[in-house]
């Protein structure tokens, strides 16, 4: 089983820490989902992690090789990131046609018939500058670009942003077609979080540039609970917990809680119990009002 | 292999711009050029002219283009190769080795036109190439030169590069107009063209360290250049 570690990988930008102290271990074989706010750091760690940003301080191993500028390892590796129209580069005024013959050069596991399969089945115009793609256009390629890698480990950066609802299920198909004959384990960050966390086998949240959690995807959501109710017997059914994301509305109170191994809710309180979604997970971690 | 593919079609292409630009050049100066007569009159000798000068319109096209390929492969060609996983150590010797290329072939180009013909343009050009191959390798260097002032500064470099480039050049200009001293240096300089082995010398010599500069800076600039579309 292969790894990808990386260690208290610090990346700066101009004096201001966009990741702190980052360890992550990824293993093959599976669909991590990334998820974090805007601005949490997600595609700069995903770009560190693939060498295709050199990290402040800290090391990138996959099977304990260095990644960076390692061509042996960076193999096993694509990232295909989110393309912008108004990313400021001038590397998008290229046309499709061009970036994906270089793909095509580089990328050594390159699957031409897959991606001629998905360029028809995604209507998309080669001859179009990358700049001049809609939004769904421009996920389209980073689709096409990831699934046609055929890399061990394949990146996704925000993929579904800009697709409709069909599309979005489309991909989620070829996802999961992919992944059942190749078992390559792919990590995706999207904002999208309910339609993906079916696929997610293990979810990492990142939270100002730091890993919230990394866990099975089943395993949180199984120890997550939403408790709303009058603010005194969710005070009591909760005693000793910490609460995600308190509301208060008048004198009823609602709260998520994470329970930890040996933790329960207390019984016999006048208290609604649900189980949340993995959304909500996310917004009560990632939000305010922690208690 | 997957290098050769890629860099041996850009090279490719930029050959056949190189050659396109020229001929353009060939045929407004064709077209407005008056019969020199120390060629003789007719079509012949008007073909003959134009063939004994297009190595000058090859050397200027290729300079030309190499200069602007190079800003390109900064803006465009860089940030996709990294992010198709091409190390950066491979963009840098691939970036520097195939405009090496480029200019040599604009160089080879140069020698057989002028060595098949046996007039004064073309005696004189033979002489030249050696100098000119600087000259060459100095269009290359200030282009990556300020191929990796917009890498780092983005369009803000790229002002600030050209700028500097036209104000030194105007502030020259302006000075050897001002100062005796700078004449007598100018003019010197360009007795010393007329001895032969000085001015190549100095035409290789001052495109090399150009080249040798262009090329430290641009180690430290793909370093840590971020690979994004």
């Amino acid at each position: 089983m292969s790894k990808l570690i990386g260690k208290g990988i610090v990346k700066n930008y101009g004096g201001k820490a966009v990741l702190e102290d980052v360890d992550l271990e990824l293993e093959s074989g599976k669909i991590y989902g990334l998820i974090g706010r805007n601005g949490a750091g997600k595609t700069t760690l995903l770009s560190v992690l693939t060498a295709q940003n050199p990290a402040t301080k800290g090391s990138v191993s996959f099977d304990g090789e260095p990644v960076w500028e390692n061509p042996r390892v960076l193999e096993h590796l694509c990232f295909s990131r989110e393309l912008n129209q108004l990313s400021g580069s001038n590397a998008n005024t290229m046309k499709v046609k061009e970036y994906l013959e270089i793909a095509a050069a580089y990328l050594p596991h390159w699957d031409k018939k897959l991606a001629a399969r998905l360029v028809k089945e995604f209507d998309l115009d080669v001859k179009k500058k990358i700049c001049k793609l809609s939004k769904g256009m421009l996920s389209m390629v980073t689709i096409l670009v990831a699934l046609a890698s055929k890399a061990e480990f394949t990146f996704l950066d925000e993929p579904v942003a800009g697709l409709d609802v069909v599309a979005r299920e489309r991909f989620y198909e070829l996802l999961v077609e992919e992944f059942s004959e190749t078992g390559r384990t792919f990590v995706i960050s999207t904002h999208i979080i309910e339609e993906a966390s079916d696929i997610f086998e293990e979810v990492i949240i990142v939270d100002k540039g730091r890993i919230l959690l990394k866990e099975n995807t089943q395993e949180l959501l199984d120890r997550s609970f939403y408790i709303s109710g009058h603010e005194r017997e969710v005070d009591k059914a909760a005693a000793g917990l910490t609460l995600h994301h308190v509301e208060h509305m008048g004198r009823s109170k609602s709260a998520v809680v994470l329970l930890k191994p040996g933790q329960t809710i207390g019984e016999g309180y006048d208290v609604s119990v649900q189980r949340p979604s993995l959304q909500k997970v996310f917004v009560a971690l990632c939000g305010n009002g922690t208690e | 292999m997957k290098n050769l593919k890629f860099w041996g079609k850009t090279w490719l292409m930029e050959l056949g711009m190189i050659v396109v630009v020229t001929l353009l050049l060939m045929l407004f100066i064709g077209i407005g050029g008056r019969e020199p007569d120390w060629m003789g009159s007719g079509t012949a000798a008007k073909a003959e002219m134009l063939l004994s000068l297009s190595p000058w319109y090859l050397l200027i096209a290729g300079a030309l283009i190499a200069f602007m390929s190079m800003i390109g492969c900064f803006m465009t060609y860089l940030p996709a190769l990294l992010a198709v996983n091409c190390t950066r150590r491979n963009a840098f010797w691939s970036l520097l080795l195939m405009h090496l290329a480029l200019i040599g072939a604009v160089e080879i180009l140069c020698w057989i036109i002028w060595g098949r013909l046996d007039n004064d343009i073309a005696l004189s050009g033979r002489e030249l190439l050696l100098p000119a191959f600087g000259w060459l390798v100095a269009a290359v260097a200030v282009g990556g030169i300020m191929g990796c002032a917009v890498a780092r500064w983005g369009k803000t470099g790229i002002m600030a590069a050209a700028g500097g480039l036209f104000g030194g050049g105007m502030g020259l200009g302006f000075y050897s107009g001002y100062s005796e001293g700078f004449r007598e240096l100018l003019s010197n300089m360009a007795g010393a063209a007329t001895k032969e082995n000085l001015f190549v010398g100095v035409s290789l010599g001052g495109g090399a360290a150009l080249f040798l500069l262009m090329a430290l800076l641009a180690a430290a600039v793909i370093r840590k250049m971020e690979a994004r579309l």
